[in-house]
């Protein structure tokens, strides 16, 4: 299948048509976030407590300090969008690695590096990342690692999975008969197989990033010098009943974000594995 | 927010090949054992490492302690005690069950963990019960389901159910339910004030439950569905189904007697490994609703670096979703009827 | 265990005591008869402990004052009123106070209230107590001549002396329950035996305290309520759910978010009482610290340009929603004697910020940016977050960028205190009513050790030194006035701290009640006067 051809399919689907432009649409506000906005998202922008709609200049209204809200959900999709993606791809790189490593060599290194992904898969994730926040300091670099630590082994074991089904098959045995390199039948028989479902996987994952980015920040535990969706909610809710408007915009935006990410995997996921669901 | 887990902890067939003669709940046990002592000490030393504590919180909160103050806190607590030597006291007592005492709230770890637990517990088995046996049912109407409409709504509705922030939709369901209709109290677990009994004691615990269950259901409900909808779609193509179609059962009698027994089976281990991620979705339901589990004394913990409660909080969580996956895995091979069939 | 287990008996067996005489069965058949009333009372965020003796903190005092009586409490002027003390007379210049005690009060396991509990007490508070310490520095001897006197001795005449002995700053604590243990990690205090109006009854964690009606306490009229729970709600929005629709009665510390509260006071339909009244002895100062360890700080230019550079009217406003005023120096002007605004005065003018900074080197590079700092709130509301974002765009605009570090509450005074690894915190501290008490520890270079709202910009000057040490043991009320006054503006001058704004906090009271306690300490007072009008 072309390039082409395969991005004409991706898009046939109802889904992946729906994700695909959603995303497309927050990439370009998130790198065209200060040609799209005149405010700072953490300054005064005007009276506070205004609602959406009360002033034109002001579309989606303001916050309790007169912050521009608008403002603060477009430059919250670099913030998040920049979590999510970079999540993403860390997990992805990290449980890639130590699952194609785990079904490879299989035995002992097999079982510890299991028993490691277990440790993780154990431990409740949003608490964890609590506390290496809470010990580490609430920087984004902090927050990511937490969650990519906590989220590597959901990759892992898929991957390994299919190493162990891959590594049965004719081609490798042939391979390893041959005499050729460990690194030389990873590359060319254990990626490919693998790369589809961790492709799918990416998309999901940082879905899942974003959500816990936003539970942690609205904890009070994210970074205070970027605005992020998750702390505008969590601003938001202590004039809940007042301006329920501060909570509902920003959670609106996780919303479709995560929904346009599951459905871009979802649609990947029928075309790059047509018979296998995603297995949650 | 919480893990989408792919396959399971550990395949129950991976043993039996090279070391049959061992019990497998032994081997179980033997693969728990490294993870428990890696549980503990991933927690104490990343808890360590970070600067301030406990002493320092507690003179802080004293309004204007001088730092000898904080001192004689200090080595009261014994956190002046090398790190080594401290870990090694904290496992020790762990094998005795004994998890340390709390300073900052003046009673035992164990202790206000065992005031706790209930409220997480019954929170905990309440939304995963109603969202197995809602989500399992809708997965399988929506696989089954001659109707592709059907199909697409119960299939929609799953992948809005995974975008959804739970705590947000927690504040959302206070502004509906509590705020604008008045319907349901928005925190809190009974009434405070003159105790209920008997049957108005229950209907208050319930009319509190609602809004936690809800909102916390709803994440697990479309992770049921979506599984159970696969399951069955995998089971209902394999030969027996066809097989048993063919000697003319009855579509309900295939649906009933070998399509669900069997597609029920992933659902069952998903529901040991959701544990954990259950308990990760708690802990903001839990912010949100005020519900006095062990979520919100994990917070509490954060925020006065209180050690010792802390590691418990994250060693009986961890010890709790260990042992619900070890009962997942004797039970799952208990009911699988394939295992049956091979013996 | 066998100790908590002996002492539940000891006070089960107590209470089981009480319910036997003719009068309590009578009073408990006449409480049968009408509605029994319950308070419900919001303290946030939950107290470590609920002894005022040996927990310190707003939360701690507001559960205490009601299980624990003082020597003292105050009246509107905040002359002292007899509670535990039925009397005293002052001679020797001051130097020395006679107490005498009240007949016939007792603790709530029926043992009597004696000068030996007494003298343990302020024994307990010289050594430990982190406020009141300093003041018994000079505190020579405590007598007991008989059960109910106690005399003080002091070396030197303390004019803020009444500051220290009401209930909040120097509990009364049962010496036969706490001799021979050490009195912070005795079990008894998970559920304590007090001298006070109610009874403990239960401590549910993350839930609630339940207080009931003490039958046997010496003033009859009180309580007017036969029960008070004091419930913690964390969450900042459900809590303000639960006061607006009545469920709580009374929240006497801040409760509900700034933010809802302006509103709250504007609806028509919402007759909650929402009052600075009652925290006014407490008088928060709001303010800048500069870490002078670091040597861009040194440079007093530097510290008067960020003065000049923060507009205080917009902080006010925005984020503290009009519940704070403009700060003129390190004494709010609720201290009314010693308050002097005659300090010198750093008022909003960028453009001068912007010269000052130039003139102490600070060029522009590239991108605007003169110099980089981070900024530590105090960690204890998402205010104070929100006000050091709006100081963060402020000094932006001056070229000075900040980083903010938000922390959990441990970790914050370990990197002010103990790691010292800060450049500027943005942090409130009490005053309360006499500089002594709160204000000098956040000047005197011999405080500079003190974890919370101590000496952290580790500011050192022998003139503002010696203006304190002079005030501590100065007799004379005048003298120590114009001591007071020079050192105000000696500290303005120098400018360790950017004094921001003296913060008003506030209470919300039900329309349902009367009799809450009106005086500048009001909301550290027992709830024994409180009744439901209804």
């Amino acid at each position: 299948m072309t390039a082409r051809r395969a991005i004409l399919a991706f898009l046939r689907l109802p889904g992946g048509l729906f994700g695909g432009s959603v995303l497309l649409g927050l990439a370009l506000a998130a790198v065209l976030a200060p040609a799209l906005v005149s405010n700072d998202p953490l300054d005064i922008a005007g009276v506070s407590f205004l609602w959406p709609g009360e002033d034109q200049e002001l579309p989606l209204g303001t916050d309790m300090l007169g912050r521009d809200i608008l403002s603060g959900v477009i430059y919250g999709a670099r913030s998040s969008l920049a979590i999510g993606v970079l999540t993403g791809v860390l997990t992805c790189l990290f449980g890639v690695a130590i699952g194609v490593v785990a079904g490879y060599r299989g035995g002992a290194v097999d079982n510890a590096l299991m028993r490691f992904a277990e440790l993780f898969q154990i431990m409740p994730s949003l608490l964890f990342t609590i506390v290496l926040v809470a010990a580490a300091g609430p920087s984004t670099a902090n927050i990511v690692a937490g969650i990519a630590i906590t989220s590597w082994p959901q990759i892992a074991r898929l991957v390994r999975a299919e190493t162990l089904r891959v590594k049965t098959s004719d081609f490798v045995r042939a391979g390893i008969v041959m005499g050729f390199a460990d690194a030389r039948i990873i590359a060319r028989h254990v990626a490919p197989n693998v790369m589809a479902p961790a492709v799918v996987m990416v998309s999901i994952l940082a879905g899942n990033a974003i959500l816990t980015e936003s539970a942690l920040s609205f904890l009070g535990l994210g970074n205070p010098n970027i605005i992020t969706w998750g702390s505008m909610i969590g601003a938001g809710r202590e004039v809940l009943r007042q301006a329920w408007y501060m909570t509902a915009i920003p959670g609106a935006a996780i919303f479709v974000t995560v929904l346009a990410l599951n459905l871009v995997g979802n649609a990947l996921n029928d075309l790059l594995n047509p018979r296998q669901e995603v297995g949650l | 927010m919480a893990d989408i887990t792919l396959g399971r902890v550990s395949a129950p067939a991976e043993g039996r090949k090279w070391r049959p003669r061992v019990p497998y709940w032994l081997l179980r046990l033997a693969q728990i054992l490294p993870v428990v002592f890696l549980i503990v000490a991933t927690n104490f030393f990343l808890l360590r490492l970070a600067p301030g504590d406990m002493a320092d919180v507690m003179a802080g909160e004293a309004g204007a302690a001088s730092m000898e103050y904080a001192d004689q806190l200090r080595q009261q607590f014994g956190l002046d005690a090398p790190l080594l030597q401290q870990f090694l006291g904290y496992a020790g007592r762990i094998l005795q069950f004994d998890l340390g005492w709390s300073f900052r709230n003046g009673q035992s770890v164990a202790s206000l963990i065992l005031a706790r637990l209930p409220a997480t517990v019954l929170l905990l088995v309440v939304s995963l019960t109603l969202a197995a046996l809602i989500g399992s049912a809708l997965g399988a109407l929506a696989a089954l389901s001659r109707s592709r409409a059907v199909d697409f709504v119960i299939s929609t509705l799953s992948t809005f159910g995974f975008a959804t922030p739970l705590f947000w939709l927690g504040l959302m369901l206070i502004v509906l339910f509590s705020v604008h209709l008045g319907w349901l109290p928005s925190s809190g677990m009974y009434t405070l004030g003159e105790r209920a009994t008997g049957f108005a004691l229950v209907l208050d615990y319930a009319v509190h439950l609602v809004l936690p269950v809800l909102c916390l259901s709803t994440y697990y409900l479309a992770i049921y569905a979506r599984l159970m909808r696969t399951s069955v779609k995998e089971v209902k193509s394999l030969d027996f189904v066809r097989t048993a179609r063919a000697k003319g059962a009855s579509r309900e009698r295939t649906i009933f007697r070998h399509i669900l027994p069997n597609a029920v089976l992933p659902v069952v281990t998903l529901t040991g490994l959701q544990f954990g991620a259950l308990f990760s979705g708690s802990i903001t339901v839990e912010a949100v609703f005020a519900w006095p589990g062990l979520g919100q004394l994990a917070l509490g913990a954060v925020a006065s670096r209180d050690l010792n409660l802390l590691l418990g909080i994250l060693f009986v969580s961890s010890i709790f979703v260990l042992l619900v996956n070890f009962i997942t895995d004797l039970s799952y091979r208990f009911f699988d009827p394939r295992v049956e069939l091979s013996k | 265990m066998t100790t908590n287990r002996r002492d539940f008996i000891r006070m089960g067996g107590a209470l089981a005591g009480l319910t036997l005489t003719p009068e309590l069965v009578s009073q408990a058949l006449a409480q049968q008869e009408r509605k029994i009333t319950h308070l419900q009372v919001s303290v946030q965020p939950e107290p470590h402990g609920i002894i005022a003796a040996i927990h310190n903190g707003n939360q701690s005092f507001v559960v205490s004052q009601n299980i624990f009586d003082g020597l003292v409490t105050f009246d509107e002027e905040l002359n002292p009123v007899p509670l535990l003390a039925e009397s005293w007379e002052t001679t020797d210049g001051g130097r020395v106070i006679t107490f005498k005690l009240r007949q016939g009060a007792t603790w709530h396991d029926g043992k009597p209230i004696t000068s030996a509990d007494v003298k343990y007490s302020i024994e307990l508070a010289k050594k430990s107590h982190p406020v009141a310490a300093p003041t018994y520095f000079h505190l020579n001897a405590i007598d007991t001549p008989d059960d109910h006197t106690v005399i003080l001795r002091f070396a030197h005449p303390s004019l803020a002396l009444w500051h220290i002995l009401y209930g909040v700053r120097t509990g009364i604590l049962p010496k036969h329950i706490y001799e021979g243990s050490d009195p912070l990690t005795n079990p008894i205090n998970t559920k304590p035996i007090g001298s006070g109006p109610f009874l403990f009854k239960e401590w549910v964690r993350g839930s609630h305290v339940t207080l009931v009606r003490n039958p046997n306490y010496w003033d009859k009229t009180k309580p007017r309520v036969d029960q008070v729970t004091f419930r913690f709600i964390a969450d900042a929005g459900a809590r303000a759910i639960a006061i607006e629709t009545g469920e709580i009665h009374y929240a006497p510390v801040p409760s509900i978010p700034l933010a809802q509260v302006k509103a709250l006071r504007e609806r028509k339909d919402s007759p909650l009482l929402i009052d600075t009244v009652g925290w006014e002895a407490n008088a928060p100062i709001y303010y800048f610290d500069f870490n002078l360890e670091k040597e861009v700080f040194q440079d007093v230019r530097v510290r008067k340009a960020f003065a000049h550079a923060i507009n205080t009217k917009i902080l006010a406003s925005n984020a503290f929603f009009g519940f704070a005023t403009p700060a003129t120096g390190p004494i709010p002007s609720y201290q009314k004697e010693f308050y002097s605004p005659d300090g010198e005065q750093y008022p909003f003018d960028p453009a001068k910020a912007e010269r000052l900074l130039e003139e102490a080197g600070l060029k522009k590079d590239a991108n605007g940016i003169r110099l980089k700092i981070d900024n530590l709130p105090i960690p204890y509301d998402d205010n104070f977050v929100r006000a050091a974002q709006l100081i963060q765009q402020m000094l932006k605009r001056v070229g000075v960028q900040v980083e903010i570090r938000n922390f959990d509450v441990g970790t914050y005074f370990a990197k002010l205190a103990r790691e010292r690894d800060f450049d500027t915190a943005s942090a409130f501290a009490a005053a309360f009513a006499d500089p002594q008490v709160g204000v000098f520890r956040r000047f005197w270079s011999k405080a500079k050790a003190t974890v919370r709202g101590g000496n952290t910009s580790n500011y050192v000057s022998a003139e503002t030194d010696r203006l304190i040490e002079a005030t501590l043991i100065e007799g004379d009320a005048a003298k120590r006035k114009q001591l007071i006054r020079d050192f105000q503006i000696q500290v303005q001058k120098d400018l360790p701290s950017i004094p921001l704004l003296e913060l008003q906090f506030v209470r919300v009271i039900s329309p349902r009640l009367e009799g809450v306690n009106p005086t500048p300490y009001g909301s550290y007072a027992s709830v024994a006067e409180i009744a439901f009008k209804d």
